[in-house]
């Protein structure tokens, strides 16, 4: 009883009025905070001493220069990590989960209440919450179905692979090609083809970047935008050899 | 991925001037129609790139709280969708 009015005067004395709107529910469904380590100042940001900041809502530090904004932030941060040791790990798996695996979440002690109580370790910001029904939830199936890669070019040599398999299995399904070996030869070849041709341009990329890194002073002196000036280099030396992008 | 109409049929030239080197294999159409047909298959799952990205902006619609475009959580969303379609297609 004796907090309840501590934390009523608080944020009385400081005219904080978003505070008791975010307790009151005002601002929205809001059960999860993330809290800032300091129990006023989580009373004055939430109405709550075990609140703090809410953690499915965007957040604004706003003040005067060195006032200490990123010092508060990083604070916060820190606090985050101290409470929710494995939060990197959690949010890693839920990635690679594709945000599929609740069992990451909800297996967890530091995970939020589903009753909606608020409590200090109430932290973690469940990204499914994004999900619009709980039918959704239901759904979603435990095996991942989407295949992920580690690196663009990852994804890329897959692609290419595909797109040689397909045109393969069209040349032989259409009865088009004799070939005497195994298909997979094939696809190699055109595979191979295909990433040699779409090489090009990353090349040239690399080589105009390169071009422009001696003339810098050149350019910033005549004001000319970076962008524009790689594009018109760009343009120039497909021209000049004649290449297909 | 996008490669330009200039670019797929290029590709499908080269692909067709290697063929025509090589020993082991053989056509029995002409070159040209075999390259019409490589052409008309890259740019058929090609194009599924734009039918993964209506299909991922028609299912994003449908949420009533979907966060905003241009968000991280709209992004992971999308690519979710996006990819889940490529998948059906069997890419």
């Amino acid at each position: 009883m004796a907090v309840n009015s501590l934390v009523k005067q608080l944020i009385k004395e400081s005219s904080n009025d978003m505070a008791s709107a975010v307790s009151a529910g005002i601002l929205g469904d809001c059960n999860t905070f993330l809290d800032t380590g300091s129990f006023s100042l989580n009373a004055l940001l939430s109405g709550s001493m075990y609140g703090g900041i809410p953690s499915n809502k965007i957040t604004c530090l706003a003040g005067s220069e060195s006032v200490g904004k990123t010092f508060f932030a990083l604070s916060i941060a820190k606090n985050f990590l101290d409470t929710n040791i494995d939060s990197i790990n959690r949010y890693e798996l839920l990635w690679i989960s594709n945000f599929e695996d609740q069992t990451i979440l909800w297996n967890s002690k530091t995970t939020h209440n589903k009753k909606g109580i608020m409590s200090a370790k109430n932290t973690f910001n469940n990204p499914i919450d994004y999900y619009p029904s709980s039918k959704d939830r239901l759904n979603i199936s435990k095996e991942p179905t989407v295949k992920i890669f580690k690196t663009y070019a990852d994804a890329k040599t897959y692609f290419m692979d595909t797109l040689s398999k397909k045109i393969v299995r069209s040349m032989i399904e259409k009865d088009l090609i004799i070939w005497e070996e195994t298909t997979d030869k094939l696809e190699t070849i055109i595979a191979g083809i295909i990433t040699e041709d779409l090489m090009i341009e990353d090349l040239l990329n690399e080589e105009v970047k390169t071009l422009l890194e001696s003339k810098t002073e050149e350019y910033e002196r005549s004001m000319m935008d970076y962008g524009r000036v790689f594009q018109m280099v760009k343009s120039k030396l497909v021209r000049e050899r004649g290449l297909i992008l | 991925m996008k490669i330009s109409r200039d670019k797929i049929n290029h590709i499908s030239s080269l692909i067709v001037k290697d063929f025509a080197k090589r020993d082991e294999l053989d056509y029995k159409v002409d070159l040209n129609d075999l390259r019409l047909d490589i052409t008309r298959t890259m740019t058929d799952i090609l194009q599924l790139d734009d039918k993964a990205d209506t299909e991922a902006r028609r299912v994003m619609n449908t949420y009533k709280n979907a966060p905003r475009e241009g968000s991280p959580e709209w992004d992971i969303m999308y690519q979710k969708h996006f990819d889940e379609y490529m998948n059906k297609q069997g890419l």
